[in-house]
Order: structure tokens, then sequence, then C-alpha cells
């Protein structure tokens, strides 16, 4: 897929950058604690160390530091904004990474011959850096930083022994005052050091990446496959609403008596129910075409100040006729004023979730059942809640309403007039609002919903429902 | 005299069931399967009502009409109509959708009613007739 390729890129120049930022974070913890360590050796163990070149190195780690994380944010920013062709900043990202470890080696390398040379216990700490080499450069890199780290502490050890670099004695009697072969070897000990732990490093951090590329393919290609058929869907169910729209429309003119053709009671009947049949189709296509418009982001939309008291109003107000119809008394209570309850969102969606809730409480009830709604405020956010008294949902099926086409097992012996798309496309419009949706129900009970969204709100850009 | 109504819709269906209807109730109807026929059937047909859907061969056609027809200039030749109210067949019923227009203030409705889809006949009846009785 040619969409991918540069997708991928992007995700993964993400994936640096926050590794960067890490590092960056690590190393103001360093800098602590390298503080610490110079502080407590001094005082402590009366290591005869000079602050002086040691505070220099460490005012250098926090002046190089600002620096990186200034590159790592400036960088952040445009790859969000996406300014700059992709290519450069994969580039520049994998630029400041390999300069943050050179950067790294040398501080280190630094503070190592102030403190003692190759007497100081500290000279594994280039391990470390290598390990996080690995993780953020290409194994040629990160082979070419262990050369370096080689070169460096070989090259500060060798150069301390001919007194070409004057050697900072920290005991009072050196550990170590070898001979140049001896020299040698602890030089050639640590190369070895460092190109093993290369090696090993950047062979399960390239298995890693290689897998997770692979994962990261497939899933793009799966969520790419995704919105294809949502779109899919979204084109068949428009081009199916049409027809379904003048089918309904000839059939009540014709059982409205307007066509002028006689239709006798038993015909009158049957187109009754082939009307009926309709209607349950358009609305499966109706509730598909929200899904899906949901789904591919098509509906989003920008918010506005929306009263969930007009709209609960006027939800119960068109649900009654159907509660009518079933025999079933639903009753609201609102627990505020009215300016408690306008949060940001999207009316129209809203509307959605709301008659949505209350149709299925009516629709899944018994005769002469309840339907209690409630509103509150509790602090920046409002609980809507719906109870019923029910078919309820067994345990095992709850958390299933919420997705698509999912039809409780109770719910089909109860009525076949049903989607399963319904709940789906509420929980997904309330979380669009940044809202929670939960259900607590028992079998026989009923069921009870509690849909929760922020008062103040704010959609965010580019994002989809 | 009894009131002409002029419907325009590419849904040959529809326009035959919504015709149907308001004969039954002794309209005058003329149709029209497109924005072109539908504006010089406008201009032969002389209607009272104009009933228009907003989908046809492109999405915005309907509008386009709308635009047509409510053109503030008094020397187009559609000047004569700007008053004649239209109702617009749709799955959308609100002001929001005319962003389409170069004009968006609040005075300029180039919509009198808007008839949802799936019509219902009573429903359409009684948009008909608040329409006509302005």
């Amino acid at each position: 897929m040619a969409v991918s390729v540069p997708k991928g890129l992007e995700i993964r120049i993400f994936e640096l950058l926050g590794r960067l930022k890490w590092l960056t974070d690590l190393r103001w913890l360093a800098t602590i604690g390298v503080i610490a360590v110079v502080e407590f050796s001094l005082i402590a163990l009366k290591v005869n160390l000079s602050r002086g070149p040691l505070y220099t190195c460490i005012f250098i780690m926090a002046a190089g530091n600002l620096v990186f994380v200034y590159l790592v944010k400036r960088l952040f920013t445009q790859s969000q904004s996406g300014t700059g062709a992709i290519e450069f900043r994969a580039e520049r990202a994998q630029l400041i990474a390999n300069a943050q470890t050179v950067f790294d080696l040398a501080v280190l390398t630094a503070l190592l011959h102030y403190a003692g040379g190759i007497d100081n216990p500290f000279n594994f700490y280039y391990i470390f850096h290598i390990v996080i080499a690995s993780m953020l450069l290409e194994p040629f890199h990160c082979y070419m930083q262990a050369a370096l780290a080689s070169a460096l502490y070989s090259g500060l050890i060798i150069l301390e022994h001919f007194n070409v670099l004057s050697r900072y004695n920290i005991f009072e009697t050196a550990i170590c005052p070898l001979g140049f072969l001896k020299t040698a070897g602890a030089a050639a000990a640590f190369t070895t050091t460092m190109i093993i732990t290369a090696y090993i490093t950047t062979s399960i951090s390239q298995r890693l990446r290689l897998k997770e590329n692979l994962l990261l393919e497939t899933n793009m290609k799966l969520v790419d496959l995704d919105a294809k058929k949502s779109e899919f869907v979204m084109v068949v169910a428009h081009e199916l609403k049409s027809p379904l729209g003048t089918i309904q429309f000839m059939l009540k003119s014709l059982t409205g008596g307007y066509s002028g053709a006689t239709v006798d009671d038993k015909a009158k009947e049957q187109i009754a129910k082939v009307e009926t049949r309709a209607a349950g189709l358009l609305k499966l296509v109706t509730d598909l075409l929200d899904l899906s418009k949901i789904k591919t982001g098509f509906g989003a939309k920008e918010f506005k100040k929306v009263s969930l008291v007009e709209k609960l109003k006027k939800a119960v107000e068109t649900m009654n006729v159907q509660a009518k119809a079933a025999s079933v008394t639903i009753s609201e209570t609102i627990d505020g004023k009215d300016e408690d309850f306008i949060i940001d969102g999207d009316a129209e969606y809203l509307d959605n979730v709301i008659i949505n809730v209350i149709s299925n409480a009516v629709k899944y009830n018994h005769k002469d059942g309840t339907v209690v709604i409630s509103l509150e405020r509790k602090g920046g956010t409002v609980v809507f809640k719906c109870k019923d008294s029910g078919i309820g949902i067994p345990k095992e099926e709850q958390h299933l309403i919420f997705e698509e086409f999912h039809r409780t097992s109770i719910s089909k012996k109860h009525t076949t007039n049903g989607t399963g798309v319904g709940m789906a496309i509420t929980k997904k419009i309330v979380e669009y609002h940044n809202g929670t949706i939960s259900i607590d129900s028992e079998p026989g009970r009923g069921s009870e919903f509690t849909i929760t969204f922020p008062v103040n709100n704010q959609r965010k850009q580019n994002d989809q429902l | 005299m009894s009131k002409k109504i002029l419907i325009i819709d590419d849904d040959p269906d529809i326009v035959e069931t919504m015709k149907t209807v308001l004969e039954s109730r002794a309209y005058q109807v003329e149709t029209a399967a497109n924005g072109t026929e539908g504006l010089e059937k406008v201009k032969k047909f002389d209607p009272n009502l104009i009933i228009l859907d907003v989908m046809m061969d492109s999405i915005t056609e309907g509008f386009h009409i709308t635009y047509k027809l409510r053109s503030p200039e008094p020397s187009s030749e559609f000047a004569k109509w700007s008053k004649t109210p239209i109702i617009m067949v749709s799955a959308i019923n609100t002001t929001s959708h005319f962003k389409y227009s170069p004009q968006t203030d609040s005075d300029f409705l180039p919509v009198n009613e808007f008839l949802n889809k799936p019509i219902e006949p009573e429903n359409l009846l009684a948009v008909v007739e608040k329409c006509l009785a302005k």
C-alpha cells in the first residue's frame, strides 16, 4: 500500500521522539545522580576529588541537555503539524539520537578522567549508553557508537598512562598502577565488552523491531480495510435508503386511500404488513448509515452548547407515543436548574443517544412497566440515568451490547424488531463527547444505563468518532 | 381556481405518488425530472408552490434552483416567483446546510418548509396546505 509507508514512518518518528524525550528526562536524573555521587564521595568517603572540573562537566551536561530538550520539542511540534518532508524529519530524529549518544559518551569520559580515570569504578556506565543506543539507532550506528566508546575509554587510560593527560589520583595510592601491557589489556577487555554489548542488544532490538514493524503494518492494513468497509457500507446503505423511502411512501398513499385505487380490507392488511417490514428495513439501513458515518468520521462536527434538559424533554415527548402503545410509563426527574445541564456537544448526536437509550428501555419492557430517567450534576459532569423494569441483560452478555450487530439472546426472544447497532452508536457518540457509559442489569429485574458527559468539552482537531 | 403545484424530483415513482396524493385533493400538478426542466416549467406553468428534491444529479442541485428563484436581483427572469413558496424534500432539515449559499444572513431563507424522507402522505398534504395558506 502506497499510503501506509509514510504513515508507518510517521508513527516511527513519533516513537523515536518519545524515546528521545525519555532520554532527556533520564539525563536530568543522571545530572542529579552525578552531583550526589560527587558530593557523597567527597564528604562521606573523603575521596580526593576536585569540584572545579567535575562541576564544569556537570554544567556542560545540563546545558547540552537543554539544547536537546529544545531540539526534540521542536521536531515534535513539526511532526505534529506535519511541516517539512517526512523523510527529512526521520533523518533529523536519527541525527539527534546519534548526537545525544556521542555527547553522553564524551561527557562520561570527561567525568571519568577528572575522577580517577582507570581507577574509577563507573566505567561500566558505558554499557548503558550502548544499550540505549541499540534502542534508538540503526545497528550500524550502534556499532559505531560502541567503537567510539572503546576509543574514548582506551584512549583515556592509555594517554593517562603515558602522562599525556594528567592523572587525577582519587585515592591516597592509586589502585591501578599498571604497566603498559596491562593498561592495553584493560583497554582491549573494555573494547570487547563494548562490541559484545552492541552485538547482543542490537540483535535483540533488531528482532523486536522487525516484529513491531510487521505488527504495525498489519494493523495499518486492517485499519485501512475497516475504513474501506465502513465506507462501502455507507454507500450501500445510502443507495438502499432512497428506494426504501419511496416504497414506504407509495405503500402509505395506497393504504391511506390517496391513490384512487380501491383496496379491499384483506389487501390492506397485507400491505400494512409489507409496510411494517419496509419500516424495519429502513430503520436498519438508517442505523447502518449512522454507524458508518460515525466510524468514518464523516459526521464529525464542531461542539456547541446543548441543553440536555431540552433534549430530554423532547425525547420523552417523542417516546411517549411508543410507550403508551406498550403501556409503559416514562417519568423523569431533573435534579438542578436547566443551566446546570448545558454541555458542549453535538445536538444531533446527543439527541440520538438520549432517544436510543429511552427507546430501548421502552422496547425491552413489560406491559405496565416503568422507565425512570434522571439528570444530575456532579461537579463538572452531568450524569444521565435511565432505569427500566424490563427484561434485563444477563451478566455474561452485558459487555457485548456495545458491540456492533450484537443482540442479546434475551432481546431476540423479546422482539424480532432490532438491528443490534443502536447501542454501538450510542457508545461511540458518548465516547466522542469524552463521556462514559455503563450498565447495571439483571434478567427479570430490568436495566439501568448510566451515562456521564463532561460539561466543558473540546473536540480535538482531526478527531474521528 | 385550484392551486398549481410543481414537483421537481428525479425519482419518477416519488413524483407519480406525490402527484396522485396531491391530485386527490384537487391540486393541479405539473412535474419535472431535473433542475433545468424544473426552471423551464416554472416559467411555463407559473406554479403557486414548488416541491423540490434536494439531491438530484448533483448533491446541491436543489439548492442551486432555490438560489436562482430567490435571486434578489429584480432583473432576474425568475423575479416573478421570488416569493413562491418552496418545500424542500430531503433527509436533512436544518438551515445549517445552507452553507452552500453565497448569502447566509438570517433574512434570506430560500426554503419555506422541509419535508423529511420517507414522506408521509398526511404530512405532505399538511405542509402543502400550510405553505399555500400564507
